[in-house]
C-alpha cells in the first residue's frame, strides 16, 4: 500500500527530505528562532560583551533530560499511532468472517447476504468518516430505495448501522433463516465491532493532556534560548548555522509525535484509512461473489 | 518442532563476526554511501589541510548534543521495528496454535472412520497457511497447496484473496457438517470460533507488512543521521589527519547500519535470513495436522 523507503543506496532514501509536512510546520518557528539567533549575534559582537559562558555541563544535563523526554512522547506517540491502526486492521478481520460466515449459514440466499454486506461496508465508510471527524449518510452505499432516509439526522452513524446490522440479524433468526448456534456465532462478532469503534474514537478525540505538550514545547523553547550562552567565547558564524539546525532537528521531533498521535487524517504519515476502506470493499465484494463452480460442493 | 531449519540458532565464536559481517545485507546496502562519506571526508581533509589551513575546531559538546537524541532515536527505530518483528512471530504462532486446535477438536468431534473429512480439513488448513504465506510475498505457489477437492485449484489466479477463499472453504464444511448432524451445535459453535481468529492473524499481517513505520519518523532520523555525518570530520581532522576518513566511515557504518537495520526487520514476511522462518513453520503446522487428524493411532486411547 505505501512504499518503504528503502533505496539500495542509503543515501538516495534523502531525496524524500523535505517532502513531509513536518518542514512546513516548523518554517514560522525556524525564522523566529533564526531571528532571535542573529539579533544575539550582532548584541554579542558588535555591542555587548557578555562575561558569562553557561558551563558545557549545564547544557549536556538539560540535553539528557530532554533526550529522554522526546523517547517517551515518542514512543506514546507511536503506540497511539499502531493501536489505530490495529483497530482498523481487527475491525476489517471481524468483517471479513462476518460475511464469509453469513454467505455460509444464509446458503445462497443473494439477496440477503448482499444486503448483510452492503451493511458491513456502510459500517466501514462510517468509521472512516467519524475518525476523521465528521459524518455524512451521503457516503454511505444504499442497498434498498430509502434507506439513507433512516440514516438522516443520526447522532453517531456508526452505532446507527450496527443497530440496523444486530436487527437484521435478529430478525434473520426470528425467521428461521439462521439457526441458534448460528445466531449466537453472528452476534458475538457484531459486539466486537463496537468495541473497535470506540477504540479509534478515543484515539481521535482525546489528544494527549496538553500541559504535557506545552511542557515538552517549553522545554525546548528554553533549551534553544540557553544553548547560545554556552557559547559566549567564540559566537561565530558557523554557531550561527550550528543553532538553527540544532533548533530544526529538536523542534522536527516533537512534530514528528504530534503528527503519530493522531494517527486518522489526511497526510502522509497517517493510517490510510480511504485505502483500507476500499481494501474492505474489494474483499466483501471477492467473499460474496461466487466461487470457481468447481467449488461449490453439491448440496447433500 | 521437529524440522532442523527452526533451529536456525548457531552457537558461533562470538569474534567470529570479525569473518562473517561481509556477507550481512546491512553492508551491501551501505557500501556505496560509505565510500561517499569516505570520498567527503577526504575533500574535507585535503582543502583543510593543504589549502585553507582555517582550522576551525568546533567544541566536542556539539556532537554529544546531537549524539544523545541521535542515539535515544535510534535505538526507539531498531525497537520498535523488532517489536513488529517479533508480533510477526507470535502472529504466525497464533496461526499455528488455533489451526492445531481446529485439527484436534475435529479429531475427537469426527468419526475415526470419515477419512474423507480429515483429509480435507488436513488439506485446507495446510493450504490456507501456505497461501498466506505467498500472499503476504505477492503471489500463491500452486505447487504447495493439496488440491482438497477436485478443480479447487483450477482457477486460483482468479481469486482475489487465495487465505479468505481457503478459510471460507473451511467455514462452509463446518456448516455442512453441523446442517447433516455429524457435530452437535455445541461442537460447532466451539470449531466457528477459530475461523475468526484465522481473519485475524490474515488481517494482522497484513497489516505489518503494509505499514512501515511513519514516514515523516523515518525521514527525520535519516536528515539528522546525514547531518551528523556531515559535521563528523570537523572533529578529527587536526588530531588525526587522514586518519579521519576510516573514524568516519566506521562511525557512519555503525549508526546508519542500526536505521538499515530497522527497516530490515520491520517488514519480517519476506525470504531472506532476517526474515522469519515461515517456510518452516508451514511445514511444521502440516505435518502435526496431518499426524492429528489421519495418523488413527492417536484414537485408539479414548475408546469408550
Amino acid at each position: 500500500m505505501k512504499s518503504r523507503l528503502k533505496d539500495t543506496i542509503w543515501f538516495l532514501d534523502l531525496r524524500h527530505a523535505f517532502r513531509t509536512p513536518t518542514w512546513k510546520a516548523l518554517a514560522l518557528s525556524m525564522v523566529l528562532i533564526s531571528a532571535y539567533y542573529l539579533a544575539l549575534y550582532f548584541l554579542v559582537n558588535h555591542f555587548i560583551n557578555f562575561e558569562f559562558e553557561i558551563p558545557g555541563f549545564v547544557i549536556y544535563s538539560l540535553g539528557y533530560v530532554i533526550a529522554i523526554l522526546f523517547y517517551f512522547r515518542l514512543n506514546n506517540s507511536y503506540y497511539r499511532w499502531n493501536d489505530g491502526n490495529k483497530a482498523m486492521a481487527q475491525l476489517r478481520a471481524l468483517n471479513e468472517s462476518f460475511v464469509m460466515k453469513a454467505r455460509t449459514y444464509l446458503g445462497g440466499d443473494e439477496e440477503e447476504l448482499k444486503f448483510l454486506a452492503t451493511m458491513v461496508k456502510n459500517h466501514y465508510r462510517a468509521l472512516r468518516d467519524l475518525v476523521r471527524g465528521f459524518q455524512n449518510p451521503k457516503n454511505l452505499i444504499e442497498p434498498r430505495p430509502g434507506y439513507s432516509s433512516k440514516m438522516e439526522g443520526s447522532q453517531h452513524l456508526a452505532t446507527r448501522l450496527t443497530s440496523l446490522l444486530v436487527q437484521r440479524v435478529n430478525a434473520l433468526y426470528n425467521d428461521g433463516k439462521l439457526t441458534r448456534i448460528q445466531f449466537l456465532d453472528l452476534s458475538r462478532i457484531i459486539h466486537k465491532n463496537t468495541e473497535i469503534v470506540s477504540t479509534c474514537e478515543a484515539l481521535q478525540d482525546s489528544p494527549p493532556p496538553k500541559t504535557y505538550i506545552f511542557h515538552i514545547r517549553g522545554f525546548i523553547l528554553a533549551y534553544a534560548a540557553m544553548i547560545p550562552f554556552g557559547f559566549m567565547g567564540h559566537f561565530e558564524a558557523w554557531v550561527l548555522l550550528f543553532l538553527v539546525v540544532f533548533f530544526y532537528f529538536y523542534a522536527g521531533l516533537e512534530m514528528v509525535s504530534d503528527e503519530m498521535e493522531d494517527p486518522f487524517g489526511f497526510d502522509e504519515n497517517d493510517i490510510p484509512v480511504a485505502q483500507l476502506t476500499d481494501l474492505v470493499e474489494k474483499r466483501i465484494d471477492a467473499i460474496t461473489s461466487p466461487y470457481p463452480p468447481q467449488y461449490e460442493r453439491p448440496k447433500t | 518442532m521437529n524440522d532442523p531449519k527452526l533451529k536456525n540458532r548457531e552457537k558461533s565464536v562470538w569474534f567470529s563476526v570479525l569473518f562473517d559481517f561481509h556477507r550481512t545485507k546491512t553492508l551491501k546496502r551501505l557500501l556505496v554511501s560509505m565510500l561517499l562519506v569516505g570520498a567527503y571526508a577526504f575533500v574535507v581533509d585535503y582543502i583543510e589541510s593543504e589549502m585553507l589551513h582555517i582550522d576551525f575546531r568546533p567544541p566536542s559538546y556539539v556532537y554529544s548534543m546531537l549524539g544523545i537524541v541521535l542515539g535515544i532515536l535510534l535505538v526507539f527505530r531498531t525497537n520498535t521495528a523488532y517489536d513488529r518483528w517479533w508480533e510477526g512471530r507470535k502472529l504466525l504462532s497464533k496461526l499455528g496454535y488455533n489451526w492445531k486446535n481446529v485439527a484436534l477438536k475435529l479429531n475427537a468431534f469426527l468419526p475415526a472412520n470419515d477419512q474423507e473429512n480429515r483429509k480435507y480439513f488436513a488439506a485446507m488448513i495446510a493450504n490456507h497457511s501456505y497461501s498466506l504465506k505467498e500472499s503476504l510475498r505477492n503471489g500463491v505457489k500452486k505447487h504447495e497447496l493439496v488440491e482438497a477437492e477436485p478443480g479447487m485449484l483450477d482457477n486460483l489466479d482468479k481469486i482475489y484473496h487465495v487465505p479468505n477463499y481457503f478459510a471460507a472453504g473451511i467455514c462452509n464444511r463446518f456448516n455442512e457438517l453441523y446442517k447433516r448432524g455429524v457435530i452437535t451445535d455445541m461442537q460447532f459453535l466451539e470449531l466457528s470460533k477459530h475461523i475468526d481468529d484465522a481473519s485475524e492473524v490474515v488481517s494482522s499481517c497484513e497489516r505489518i507488512h503494509t505499514s512501515p513505520i511513519p514516514f515523516s519518523y523515518a525521514i527525520h532520523l535519516k536528515k539528522f543521521l546525514f547531518a551528523f555525518v556531515l559535521i563528523l570530520p570537523f572533529g578529527f581532522i587536526h588530531d588525526l589527519g587522514y586518519w579521519c576518513i576510516l573514524i568516519v566511515m566506521l562511525i557512519f557504518y555503525a549508526m546508519v547500519g542500526l536505521d538499515v537495520i530497522g527497516e530490515e526487520i520491520e517488514d519480517p514476511f519476506g525470504q531472506d535470513e532476517n526474515d522469519l522462518p515461515f517456510d518452516a513453520i508451514c511445514k511444521s503446522l502440516k505435518k502435526s495436522v496431518n499426524e492429528i487428524l489421519i495418523q488413527p493411532t492417536v484414537n485408539e486411547f479414548v475408546k469408550a
